[in-house]
């Protein structure tokens, strides 16, 4: 993907940019909002990083400057005030997603791999289809090379954000924020006791499973490896 | 002199010194006006005085003529506290009377001689006298004169006079000691209020402003600063508490973290790996530890900044009741959900989300090592306000305990072994004070009680 990082800590960015490059993403850095908001004009990036407090134009002033000109490249607003409000606030000002410092980077780059490609399977499509596995969006049903799994609805939401997701990984935070609207850090294992139901539903039985935990990051539900 | 200086310098004692040039200006002021009134009040009933004996002369000198004039005026000359009386021919004799000596153009012509003039009587030693006195012109070419000795009534000016300038000098002077003492009393306790303060200002929160125990105004205000200097001081001790037990609740994390990457580098590449992803994983940790501490400490300032709405709290609960029932089925608990169908109250919906995900994640980790857990769920409204109950049948915590895991970073010894960062309770507790509401732990036979109050919206 190509990256905008937006982002005056010299330091930090510098991490960024070179964390992002091992993950195969390539990423250019400015650092206050008036070089953001003319890079952004300028090249059509898959993503940008946005922070809040920049000098010269700060982030969400720009961000809505750039929505107001039709620019809708998606936005990740980092923030390091985390108050309870900021996140609407950084909503509302045209961002697509939001997370407060200090965060894990795998948390950072879920999130911006989710945001760069979020319209692989447009919202609209009646049906998700991941190896032999179909998701039904009309019925909230799914089926497993023929065989029919009765979904509860939360279960339901959690297949579908996951498939919708396919082959990326998805932490606990971002499953909390989607599939139940809560945003904050789930301290607790309750989503993984909620996703070890869900593949007991639709990997039991099966000889490859789709859906894999990925250690110390999240979930990632994907085909098996052809041969 | 520095001292006398800085006296100088307080407000009660310039004060002190305008209201005594002030007071004394105007005493002046009424001093010269009573003397003087004093003065011209006598003048004229001297003169009454002589204008009636004049015309009684006059009338005394027409009926029986000069010869029995002289005589008359011989004895009234002669009685005690006598006016003054003299008969002088045309060329300036004294012929009767009780004036020894005059000056003799005084009697040239007819009329009143008011400002003062000097006279020799007969009953002293030859000292002039000031009188004021009438001229007239009796049949037979003599010249009457009667008059009045004004000495009495210039001395009685002037004990006026003296005895207000003693007064108004007394008043001044015990005016301005009394002053000196109040503002070196009151200078006094300045000083060492101020001195006070130094030591509390180099770091010794624990001093206090001293109080004279009179109750007066400085006695109030060093109460009042007291006061503050205790709140300040409280809040001192617990921002030290508290950095004290975060560097120390870290320190363990990060000290584990650094070991296992010091282990992990002389180690091959797979085991290696394995190391590092817990590395990440107490990295991850900490920083969850750190948001729960920023999220508690944004709460506990966010009175006024966080945005509050009316919500509906029971589909919350609902969904939170949602979010743990596997966790329950998967360790074989019960958890039960009682709720009315709506409590609307005002707040924020991620607030209360997460306050109540706490607790039931506390109710997890210490209610299940009941031999059959149950969590039991409970939403109830009463009267004005909501009450949330999260109870379990596990351990409980003992009552001396109770208030104190509300404190950050408080764990038990009981749950030391179990994760978690000791935050919970308390972001709780912020939440609920933040929503006007109150937190109270209790027993619930076995197990633990927590209840929250909130208050109704209407």
């Amino acid at each position: 993907m190509n990256i905008l990082l937006i982002e005056d800590d010299k330091e930090l960015a510098e991490q960024l940019v070179t964390a992002l490059a091992n993950a195969g993403h390539e990423t250019v850095h400015v650092s206050d909002g008036e070089a953001g908001d003319r890079e952004a004009r300028q090249t059509a990036y898959d993503v940008m990083v946005v922070d809040r407090m920049l000098p010269k134009l700060d982030g969400l002033t720009m961000l809505m400057n750039l929505r107001n000109a039709g620019i809708k490249t998606p936005a990740l607003i980092l923030s390091a005030l985390a108050q309870v409000d900021d996140r609407v606030t950084g909503l509302r000002a045209g961002g697509d997603d939001y997370l407060s410092k200090p965060y894990a980077f795998s948390e950072l780059l879920a999130r911006l791999e989710i945001l760069g490609r979020r319209n692989d399977h447009a919202s609209s499509d009646t049906s998700v289809t991941v190896a032999d596995l179909t998701l039904d969006r009309i019925n909230h049903t799914a089926e497993r090379a023929g065989q029919k799994i009765t979904l509860q609805p939360r279960e339901y939401r959690l297949l579908e954000y996951l498939m919708r997701n396919e082959g990326r990984i998805v932490t606990r935070t971002m499953l909390l924020e989607h599939v139940w609207d809560l945003h904050f850090d789930p301290q607790t294992n309750v989503i993984d006791v909620h996703i070890s139901r869900l593949r007991s539903k639709i990997d039991k039985g099966f000889d490859a499973p789709l859906l894999h935990t990925v250690r110390g990051r999240g979930y990632k539900l994907n085909a098996p490896a052809l041969g | 002199m520095k001292r006398m200086r800085q006296i100088l310098r307080t407000t009660a004692v310039r004060l002190t010194l305008v209201y005594t040039l002030l007071f004394g200006l105007l005493a002046i002021g009424v001093v010269a006006y009573i003397s003087h009134q004093t003065g011209a009040i006598l003048l004229e009933q001297f003169q009454t005085t002589i204008d009636e004996e004049v015309n009684e002369i006059a009338l005394l000198s027409r009926r029986g003529g000069v010869r029995r004039l002289i005589p008359l005026i011989e004895s009234r000359s002669r009685r005690p506290g006598a006016n003054l009386y003299l008969i002088s021919d045309t060329s300036g004799r004294i012929i009767a009377g009780n004036v020894r000596n005059i000056d003799r153009s005084l009697l040239s012509k007819d009329g009143w001689r008011i400002p003062p003039f000097r006279y020799v009587g007969f009953d002293d030693d030859g000292r002039k006298h000031r009188a004021i006195a009438k001229v007239f012109t009796l049949p037979g070419d003599l010249r009457l004169l009667v008059g009045r000795d004004i000495g009495d009534a210039e001395r009685f000016r002037n004990i006026v006079g003296k005895a207000s300038t003693i007064s108004l000098g007394v008043m001044v002077l015990v005016g301005l000691l009394l002053w000196f003492f109040v503002g070196r009393r009151a200078l006094k306790h300045i000083d060492s209020v101020s001195q006070s303060s130094e030591r509390i200002i180099a770091g010794d929160l624990s001093g206090r402003l001293p109080l004279s125990g009179s109750g007066d105004e400085f006695d109030r205000l060093s109460t009042s600063l007291n006061g503050l200097i205790a709140r300040v001081e409280k809040l001192n001790t617990s921002v030290s508490t508290m950095s004290d037990s975060i560097a120390h609740d870290l320190k363990t994390p990060l000290t584990r973290l650094r070991n296992r990457a010091e282990a992990a580098l002389g180690k091959p590449k797979k085991q290696a790996e394995e190391a590092l992803q817990e590395v990440i994983q107490d990295a991850d940790g900490l920083i969850k530890t750190f948001n729960a501490l920023l999220m508690i400490s944004q709460v506990e300032s966010g009175a006024r900044t966080t945005h509050f709405e009316k919500i509906d709290i029971v589909p919350i609960v609902r969904d939170v009741h949602e979010l743990f029932e596997p966790s329950a089925e998967e360790i074989g608990a019960e958890l039960s959900i009682s709720v009315e169908p709506h409590a609307k109250i005002r707040g924020n919906r991620e607030l209360i989300a997460q306050a109540m995900t706490n607790l039931l994640d506390n109710a997890f980790k210490y209610g299940a090592t009941a031999k059959k857990p149950h969590f039991d769920l409970t939403l109830k409204v009463m009267g004005k306000t909501v009450q949330l109950t999260v109870n379990d049948n596990g351990e409980g915590i003992s009552k001396e305990d109770r208030e104190r895991v509300r404190d950050r970073f408080v764990r038990l010894d009981t749950s030391r072994n179990k994760p978690g960062s000791g935050l919970g309770l308390s972001l709780v507790d912020a939440v609920v004070r933040l929503h006007g509401g109150k937190m109270d732990l209790d027993d619930a036979n076995p197990g633990l009680s927590v209840k929250i109050s909130l208050p109704l919206s209407d």
